[in-house]
């Protein structure tokens, strides 16, 4: 099974949205993609509330 | 994909270039340790995949840097590159990558450069990797059952989620110890530690631990808390500071003691953050004044009277206007120019003249807020007290902070003149704009506003600590109105702080959110890997089954434990009892199951690759395990090109006398030397040699008798295969006999005309002429043309038909 069908899978047996999004971020950024995706979260929640 | 010639230059163990003719569903190659069969095999996952096993699996990876892929004696001209013919769906497709540094390879297919493979529509999964190298083979038994749960999940390819896990828990450890999140923390849980020592504000203690962690929540919590203390209705928390500002003071006043606590005016939030917006708004200041156009007051009213003076003037000679339409237009831009300079740079001289104000109003404030005078007061008065020894030693320490702070302080005030003086300077075009310098300017003055703020922050949280042990022992105030006291300071402290709680659980909640994703990763293995197991534990049992017939040991499963823990087990069964293998199995039964198990997924179960690559398979099997090996290959060779490497003699003759009349290649690879692996083909197919004969009959002398040898050993083949074939003789008598004796049969029993022996013998000829030992004479290209004709053409007529 290709990576990116695997990922997608487990992408679609997730409930928390927020999960989702970091399995978004980790087939399109890797690693890298993770860390800038926590800071993300937590500026967009700051700045929200 | 199938491959059927492999070009190495400068690559590992292969420094000179060597061709190999591959084009065979069955390759046996043999060496002694050392010899370059891993560089071969190295060259191949090199080509597709990039990297080679042999790092992956090192514990000690970091040792293979720079060029360790470059051959160690190859000059720096000379190249490094793979070059592979392959055929897909039955075209032939030239690859060629070439190595150029650690980072940087080329990739061509048929000749164009392209960016990669991965137009070949192959999947480079490690999952279907279609190689089996030495370190694989050894160790998946024998290790830890959490690496062998990781190595599984590999095998059935879902390495990408251990991947993904790890950098998850990567992430998480990173940002618990996060510096910029450590201040907020500890202030955070200090805060929730208080509030659980109050009974009374119970429930904020409880809205600041709830997971997930709503501000919102808490906030409005606190505000309805603060209010139903002091029976208000505020709705802001800027109103409810005001609040119990002054109730702070109300109950200071019952105290003349208490009153002395209080005058250790605690620095507010608002005075903490201003040296970083004092920074801020010189910033501003400085990329407005280097956007601004000079004003040239002197150039701007010369114009403006001018223009109107000399606009109908015409010239006495010419009788023409002397201003143009046109250079009055030009005037007219210069002026409208000049006068949007004008109000910019009143506009600037207004901001300046702000930021010294607000400069000033903070110094002001600060000096008054931070008074060493009242510490003193506060130390004389409790000096004798031996209750109050702890509280000393606090004051003496807060002593020196401020000391300290005021320095820093001095700093950033010099700072700021300067910075301040330099944009007056610049505004004024005394001097002229120099990026660099002022960016320097702003740089040290940023360093110095971010620790005045640090030192402000701590002095405030200690001064406030301060307070509430004195409060404590504040022997003239009631229990109550100590308690009353006890509240209004942690209300302000948690106002003051609120950005902090913000911070601390919007992080913490995301943080919960990578265990739980963690979590959910972990629970998707579980379950992917079970399914995926059933069909591959059925494989590897089916084929240790085969490598160990009519053994009573046989390999049952392959199962995870139970529970959270995420390791492998291996389970055998014994004369109906379980056992477990990796305590119970010999070394070649291991040997057995390793195999069996990379075996079974990605050669069994691949639908990408049509060869296989296996190095040295047999490290600890014994001759009856190696036997059986060669037996279930002689079947996978009939769907899928195999290329077996070993170093075992016993195995390789083994091999032969199994695939005894049977086509394959047979290279040896002997006399390593530093240009590279001697190589010979041992035993092929008529065609093959045909193959290598053509190829080098137009080379060098050196490669013409590469040419004459190949063309040698093809006459030998045809001889072969006719008396078997057409003779009707068997392989074992064949095989035994010289080639002279077998033409000679071949004369005896009619195969050949005897016009057609002849023409065989004239190629012999020039095959042992272009030999090199002994030496000798030169044979043209023209000759082995000619001569590979003649026996292909004989071959055609004879045998094919």
């Amino acid at each position: 099974m290709a990576e990116r069908e695997l990922l997608d899978e487990l992408a679609k047996t997730l409930r928390n949205n927020a999960h989702k999004e970091y399995v978004q971020s980790y087939v399109t950024g890797k690693e890298k993609g993770l860390s800038e995706k926590f800071d993300a979260l937590v500026r967009a929640e700051l700045s929200e509330t | 994909m199938r491959l059927k010639e492999i070009t190495i230059s400068g690559f590992r163990g292969f420094k000179d270039e060597q061709t190999l003719n591959l084009n065979n569903n069955m390759i046996l190659i043999r060496g002694s340790n050392g010899s370059g069969k891993s560089s071969l095999v190295e060259a191949i996952e090199w080509l597709f995949f990039d990297e080679i096993s042999r790092k992956k699996k090192s514990l000690c990876k970091s040792e293979y840097s720079g060029d360790f892929l470059r051959n160690l004696h190859c000059d720096e001209d000379e190249l490094t590159f793979v070059e592979l013919l392959s055929e897909i769906g039955g075209k032939e497709v030239r690859l060629r990558k070439k190595f150029l540094s650690p980072e940087k390879k080329e990739y061509y297919i048929n000749g164009s450069l392209v960016s990669d493979f991965s137009s070949l529509g192959i999947s480079f999964a490690d999952v279907y990797k279609p190689i089996l190298s030495q370190v694989e083979v050894k160790h998946y038994v024998e290790t830890d059952p959490k690496d062998r749960w990781e190595e599984t999940n590999k095998i059935l390819g879902l390495g990408v989620l251990s991947e993904f896990r790890s950098a998850l828990q990567e992430l998480q450890n990173l940002k618990k110890t996060e510096d910029e999140y450590d201040s907020s923390k500890k202030i955070y849980y200090g805060l929730e530690s208080e509030l659980e020592e109050l009974p009374e504000l119970a429930d904020l203690a409880d809205a600041i631990k709830k997971r997930p962690f709503s501000s919102k929540t808490f906030k409005h919590k606190l505000i309805e808390k603060i209010n139903e203390t002091y029976l208000l209705r505020a709705r802001s928390t800027n109103q409810l500071s005001k609040t119990l500002e002054r109730e702070f003071k109300k109950l200071a006043q019952k105290s003349e003691d208490f009153e002395l606590i209080t005058q250790l005016m605690v620095p507010d939030n608002s005075l903490i953050s201003c040296p970083s917006k004092l920074t801020e708004e010189i910033k501003k200041l400085f990329s407005v004044i280097r956007q601004s156009k000079p004003f040239r007051a002197e150039l701007y009213r010369f114009l403006e009277t001018g223009k109107d003076l000399i606009k109908e003037t015409t010239c006495p000679f010419c009788l023409e206007k002397t201003l143009t339409s046109e250079k009055i237009k030009q005037i007219d831009v210069r002026i409208k120019e000049n006068k949007e300079a004008e109000t910019l740079l009143s506009d600037i001289r207004t901001k300046l003249a702000e930021t010294k104000k607000s400069v000033e109003d903070f110094f002001s404030r600060i000096s008054f807020s931070i008074s060493l005078s009242s510490i003193e007061k506060v130390r004389e008065r409790i000096e004798k007290n031996a209750d109050y020894l702890n509280e000393i030693t606090k004051i003496d320490l807060i002593k020196e902070q401020i000391v300290s702070l005021n320095k820093t302080l001095a700093k950033f005030k010099t700072d700021l003149e300067v910075s301040l003086e330099l944009a007056n300077r610049l505004s004024e075009g005394i001097i002229e704009s120099d990026e660099k310098k002022t960016s320097l300017e702003i740089l040290a003055m940023e360093k110095v506003a971010d620790l005045s703020e640090k030192s402000l922050k701590s002095l405030r949280d200690d001064l406030q600590s301060l307070g509430s042990s004195l409060l404590s022992k504040v022997s003239s105030l009631s229990t109550q109105e100590k308690a009353d006291m006890n509240r209004v300071i942690i209300f302000r402290r948690i106002i003051d702080h609120l950005d902090d709680i913000k911070y601390v659980g919007i992080y913490e909640n995301n943080l919960n959110t990578v265990s739980g994703l963690i979590e959910e990763i972990e629970k998707f293995e579980k379950t992917k890997s079970k399914k995926l197991l059933t069909d591959l534990n059925d494989k590897i049992k089916d084929f240790y089954a085969k490598l160990n017939p009519n053994e009573k040991t046989q390999f049952s499963e392959l199962t995870p434990t139970s529970g959270k823990s995420r390791r492998m087990q291996i389970k055998a069964i014994s004369y109906g009892k379980a056992m477990n293998p990796v305590s119970c199995f010999s070394e070649s039964h291991m040997n057995c199951l390793c195999l069996s198990v990379y075996f079974s997924q990605r050669v069994l179960n691949n639908p990408y690759w049509d060869f296989v690559v296996l190095d040295d398979p047999v490290q600890s099997m014994d001759e009856d395990h190696g036997k059986n090996l060669i037996r279930i290959l002689g079947e996978v060779h009939k769907s899928k090109q195999v290329i077996l490497m070993s170093h075992n003699a016993n195995f390789c003759r083994d091999f032969t006398d199994l695939f005894y009349g049977q086509e394959y290649l047979f290279y040896e690879f002997s006399g390593y030397s530093a240009k590279g692996p001697r190589i010979d083909l041992k035993y092929a197919p008529f065609k093959t040699y045909m193959t290598i004969a053509r190829r080098y009959s137009d080379g060098n002398l050196e490669e013409r008798a590469i040419s004459g040898n190949n063309l040698r050993k093809a006459i030998e083949r045809l001889a072969c295969d006719l008396l078997i074939q057409n003779g009707k003789l068997s392989h074992s008598k064949v095989y035994e006999m010289s080639l002279d004796e077998r033409l000679g049969k071949i004369e005896t029993r009619a195969l050949l005309t005897l016009a057609e022996i002849g023409e065989i013998r004239g190629v012999l000829n020039v095959c042992d002429a272009s030999s090199h030992e002994p030496p000798g004479r030169e044979v043209t290209s023209k000759e082995l043309a000619d001569g590979i004709a003649t026996i292909e053409n004989l071959y055609s007529k004879r045998l094919k038909s």
